[in-house]
């Protein structure tokens, strides 16, 4: 046999310090793009981050999800930000709810009335997500709608102040909120270069470049039925299918409308808006729901948000800046004549 | 040829005293930051090595069964069971390989294939335990450890080869 | 036993498994980008429904009306013909579909379901 030269010898051993040391160097976390999915905020939260530090950060982001939802947005968590609010019916210009709640109410002033957050007794009313559904009274609903609405805070001092009856339930706003959060503290200053975090169906894209983004077909939630490409963003979906119970064939889905305090009876079966902001695309996706496809258009006009609307019979809408970005891949649904160029 | 096998029996249950042993002190090691998860250095092949080499087969197998019955008693059944598949398979490998390929591979190469061979005989359990063939996406990071540890296994038995050899020479002088 | 440390084939077992395992790193790496799977049920060549079977968690059924008509069940990462009126029964006993790259077919109805790994970043709903 032959035999081992000193030199090689030499070589092996350079090799396996090299080997050893290129081991050690780099850091047990690992790199690249992390994928992480697990329930919370009542949904199915995905996270998926690209970059340097992608162990750190989707880690950093899991805790924060789980901790704002525990500790800030849930109305059924005692200890949480938003109980304490409504114990105390005030919310002061310190808590870190005052910023998005301003937002909230931006929304409901310029979508007149149509979106409102402080109907919690409402929902509760329902008993959407409970499993004990029930459709209420004509007169507990106008009795709650009476003394609610997000027309009855006002401000005590600087800080926001409700009457008692008033609930204040971020259900259709929180998840955005935390996008938001996510962004600013945990991407932005992060050596992340991409991240999708999903939020249920509320949507932060991050990043340069292009992204896809399925819009679910309402008729089966689980398949899309159009791709829609977008850049940095947040996107959110109000839709008739996510939560609703049916009763002697008709269905009652969960999204309220605040003029009537039944479920609204819009042209739409669903709404996507794309915006920059977190809260505003959830809130909007809301307001445009209740609102239809004419005034939902207008409304996202004036917060020069995008929007894809799906009609009842079929029919989809784009605005002007999602022109062209929209493919529909499902036979069933047709861009609107006038908008095919 | 019954005194024979007394002074084997002996000689054997010193190896098995001196792999758990090693086995033992590997606990010591502090965790490597590329340690894949639950490997361990496995220097107690050293003993199994030489044991399927100077001894045969069926010594080393039962000092391998030893080794993973103390496994099972200290550290539960998953571990046993690990301990059991991949010691098998290793020292099976490794007899083999220092019986009819001695002349090819060196002690290196023998004890790198004997460590990937535990840690393949590992992975199986695992997968088998878990049901999903996803532990598989461990594998390159074990063949990676298992090379390092195969070479340093493959090294120090080299050292300790000679007082190995002297341990076994005072068990069978009673015998020649 | 007069063994030697180091030999020729030592060397070659050494490079081999340094090869193979970061073959395998990149492999993994890149296979990992295609985890979330999405079905394409076609129908005589036109698309007729994306599936996206990473979110399919309750169980969906699409009742075709081709002729002979078909009925395909998505579920839990799975997508599968359920029924068929067809005389073969091919696209039946195809089972379930869950690999990227699955495919069942039934020539009957012209009914072709595929899994591809999804282009989406992310559906909203």
């Amino acid at each position: 046999m032959v035999k081992v030269s000193k030199k090689l010898h030499i070589a092996i051993s350079v090799f396996l310090i090299a080997a050893l040391i290129s081991l050690c160097g780099c850091d047990s976390k690992p790199k690249g793009e992390q994928v992480l999915t697990f329930s919370a905020m009542d949904t199915m939260v995905t996270l998926k981050v690209t970059g340097d530090d992608s162990y750190d950060v989707i880690t950093a982001i899991n805790d924060f999800v789980v901790d704002y939802d525990f500790n800030v947005i849930s109305r059924h968590s005692e200890s949480s930000e938003i109980s304490k609010i409504n114990k105390e019916h005030k919310c002061p210009e310190t808590s870190q709810l005052y910023a998005p709640l301003m937002k909230l109410l931006s929304v409901y002033q310029v979508s007149l009335g149509a979106y409102d957050f402080t109907l919690g007794n409402l929902s509760d009313l329902w008993g959407f997500g409970t499993g004990n559904e029930k459709i209420p009274e004509k007169e507990e609903i106008d009795k709650i709608l009476a003394s609610s609405g997000a027309g009855t805070l006002a401000y005590t001092n600087g800080d926001v102040t409700f009457a008692e009856g008033v609930e204040i339930d971020l259900g259709s706003a929180g998840k955005g909120m935390a996008l938001d959060k996510i962004k600013e503290e945990y991407l932005q200053g992060s050596k992340t270069q991409r991240a999708v975090i999903s939020l249920g169906g509320s949507i932060l894209l991050y990043g340069e470049g292009e992204f896809t983004v399925g819009i679910a077909d309402p008729e089966n939630s689980a398949g899309s039925m159009a791709k829609l490409k977008v850049n940095e963003c947040c996107v959110s979906t109000s839709g008739n299918y996510e939560r609703y119970f049916e009763k002697d064939g008709v269905r009652y889905h969960h999204i309220l409308d605040p003029k009537t305090g039944y479920p609204s009876d819009s042209d739409l079966v669903s709404v996507t808006v794309v915006s920059k902001d977190g809260t505003l695309s959830d809130a909007l996706s809301t307001a445009c729901f209740v609102l239809g496809s004419e005034d939902g258009q207008l409304l996202l006009q004036s917060y020069e948000c995008e929007g894809v609307f799906i009609l009842k019979d079929g029919t989809v809408i784009v605005t002007d800046g999602l022109r062209g970005k929209l493919e529909i891949t499902n036979n069933k649904y047709e861009l609107k004549a006038d908008y095919e160029s | 040829m019954k005194k024979n096998l007394t002074y084997k029996t002996a000689l054997a249950a010193i190896l098995c005293a001196q792999a758990l042993a090693l086995g033992f002190i590997e606990n010591f090691i502090p965790a490597f930051p590329f340690m894949p998860p639950g490997a361990k250095p496995g220097f107690s092949n050293i003993i199994t090595m030489f044991a399927a080499g100077s001894l045969g087969l069926p010594w080393a197998v039962v000092i391998t069964l030893i080794k993973a019955l103390f496994a099972f008693a200290t550290r539960g059944v998953t571990a046993g069971a690990m301990s059991f598949a991949g010691g098998i398979v290793s020292t099976l490998v490794m007899y083999l390989l220092l019986k009819y390929a001695d002349k090819i591979l060196g002690l290196i190469g023998i004890s790198v294939i004997g460590a990937l061979c535990h840690n393949a005989g590992q992975l199986l359990v695992s997968v088998f335990i878990t049901g999903s063939s996803k532990t598989f996406y461990y594998a390159p990071a074990l063949a990676i450890f298992g090379l390092i540890t195969g070479v340093v296994t493959g090294v120090i038995f080299k050292a300790v080869l000679p007082a190995l050899e002297k341990q076994k020479k005072y068990f069978f002088k009673f015998v020649e | 036993m007069s063994l030697k440390l180091v030999r020729k084939a030592d060397l070659i077992i050494v490079a081999v498994i340094i090869i193979a395992a970061a073959g395998f790193l990149l492999l993994k790496n890149y296979n990992s980008k295609e985890e979330k799977l999405i079905a394409e049920i076609t129908v005589g060549g036109r698309l007729y429904e994306t599936v996206d079977l990473s979110a399919a968690k309750e169980q969906s059924r699409y009742i075709l009306d081709t002729d002979p008509q078909v009925v395909i069940m998505a579920e839990n990462g799975q997508i599968w013909f359920e029924k068929s009126d067809c005389p073969d029964k091919v696209c039946v006993k195809s089972g379930k579909l869950k690999h990227k790259g699955d495919t069942a077919v039934c020539l009957p109805a012209k009914t072709i379901v595929t899994i591809l790994g999804s282009d989406l970043d992310a559906l909203t709903y």
